[in-house]
């Protein structure tokens, strides 16, 4: 059973239906005993750092996620979820994050682009992980956002796509995954990297 | 390296897609998940629903669809129509739609756009404009389903959009809606040049030269309906023609 966290932070039910395809039992919670007892744990979100961490606050979620991270349980952020792996984010001040991933979050600025990052964009493979089997660069996910991950090190990156900078697309440090993109909304693509997900956990 | 978008946008009255020419003669095509679902594995990189009945006629029939939909495909999808107050944004988008857009509704209530953008991320905001050149050498915007002019300026409203937080503006022109000559390639290299998030065009499609033209003065998307409803324009042509014009797309 995969925990995925309840911290109303917008629909969580796509990621739910996208486990179900690859053949993963989904249980949308926020119960403690419920995460601890999960064979991973995915952290989604869409919206502001701030707001989603004050949520994980007001559940009293961060406890449980520190224990189940040290634990060694695999944990899985997808878009902002990623973003909050991190040690801290610029997003409208500057915020702490959970700190499993060395790294801040900061705002697309270089000059003509379009924020937010949205769309599909293609993978460039940084190293190697069992997360990106059968993935290559003519492989596209959907990206919305307009903060990204700048990691402390960028070994902790296994694919990133080119707009204006290399942006993280998939970050993994020891057991602590995250996608910046939404692997739910990412057609054949995404199936792959969920089903290289479900391997990596079983 | 980012791709354009191609969208094709599915009109629902009742449950079923249908489309309108100039808004009207309206004709019914086909089931909106399974023409979705179509359209998905076609290469579709949104989908666009639109509920036509919306502003005046219940609501539950179409979250009903909005659900089924989520259900059954896994590319990004925009709910439009009859969406006139946040608690409309969180009942569509917790059926699981990703992006809401709102036209008239925020023309009346432009905080609308700020309240949703607040609520649930920028990202899900998208505002949709029609416009329709005046005799001025600019455009104006219109509201009711293009029968009515407001005398707002059309870049000045996209400019203040995106001030109020909208993620995306999709510019629709309701003199090529339709006509299929193309879409506006004036306002929307204008857009485009001008904002800094994403811009959709909307409106003209009628030929896969269509498509590249306004691609290639800036716009980020472009969306047909009838093109793709009548399979004039198969999609996975459209993106090979698109790629040999050396526009970058995503093919499947």
């Amino acid at each position: 059973m995969i925990a995925i966290v309840d911290y109303d932070v917008g629909n969580l039910k796509n990621v739910y239906t996208a486990l179900g395809d690859v053949g993963l039992s989904g249980t949308i919670t926020r119960d403690k005993k419920v995460l601890d007892a999960a064979d991973a744990i995915i952290l989604p979100g869409v919206g502001a750092f701030s707001d989603a961490m004050d949520n994980l606050r007001k559940f009293d979620l961060i406890d449980t996620l520190n224990d189940n991270v040290k634990k060694g349980k695999i944990l899985m952020g997808i878009c902002l979820g990623m973003q909050l792996l991190f040690d801290k984010s610029y997003e409208d001040g500057e915020f702490s994050g959970l700190s499993y991933i060395p790294g801040e979050i900061v705002k697309f600025n270089a000059p003509g682009i379009k924020i937010p990052h949205m769309g599909w964009n293609n993978l460039v493979i940084n190293r190697d992980s069992p997360l990106v089997k059968n993935i290559g660069t003519e492989d596209y996910v959907y990206f919305v956002h307009s903060y990204y991950a700048k990691p402390d090190s960028f070994d902790d990156v296994v694919a990133y796509a080119e707009y204006s900078v290399k942006v993280p697309a998939i970050v993994q440090k020891d057991n602590v995954i995250g996608m910046q993109f939404h692997p739910e909304k990412s057609s054949n693509v995404g199936f792959q990297l969920l089903t290289n997900f479900k391997e990596m956990i079983s | 390296m980012l791709t354009k978008r191609i969208i094709p946008c599915l009109d629902v009255d009742h449950g079923r897609v249908v489309k309108g020419k100039k808004f009207q003669d309206i004709q019914d095509v086909a089931d909106p998940v399974e023409l979705g679902r179509y359209y998905s594995d076609q290469g579709a990189d949104e989908l666009v629903f639109y509920d036509i009945t919306a502003s005046y006629e219940d609501r539950d029939i179409f979250i009903h669809i909005v659900e089924k939909v989520a259900e059954a495909i896994r590319i990004p999808f925009t709910i439009g129509g009859g969406i006139s107050k946040v608690e409309d944004f969180r009942k569509v988008l917790m059926a699981g739609a990703d992006k809401v857009s709102v036209n008239s509704s925020a023309v009346k209530n432009p905080q609308l756009i700020r309240e949703a953008a607040l609520r649930f991320g920028a990202q899900c905001v998208v505002l949709s404009i029609d416009a329709k050149r005046n005799n001025k050498g600019s455009w104006d915007v219109y509201v009711k389903g293009g029968r009515e002019n407001t005398g707002i300026d059309a870049i000045e409203w996209a400019k203040q959009g995106q001030d109020l937080g909208a993620g995306e503006i999709c510019i629709n022109s309701i003199d090529t809606d339709g006509v299929k000559k193309g879409y506006d390639l004036e306002l929307n290299q204008k857009l485009s040049s001008l904002l800094t998030i994403p811009i959709i065009a909307s409106g003209g499609a009628g030929k896969m030269e269509d498509f590249a033209e306004v691609l290639k003065v800036g716009a980020d998307a472009a969306l047909a309906a009838s093109v793709f409803h009548y399979k004039e324009i198969p999609i996975v042509d459209l993106k090979n023609y698109l790629h040999n014009q050396q526009i970058p797309v995503r093919r499947v």
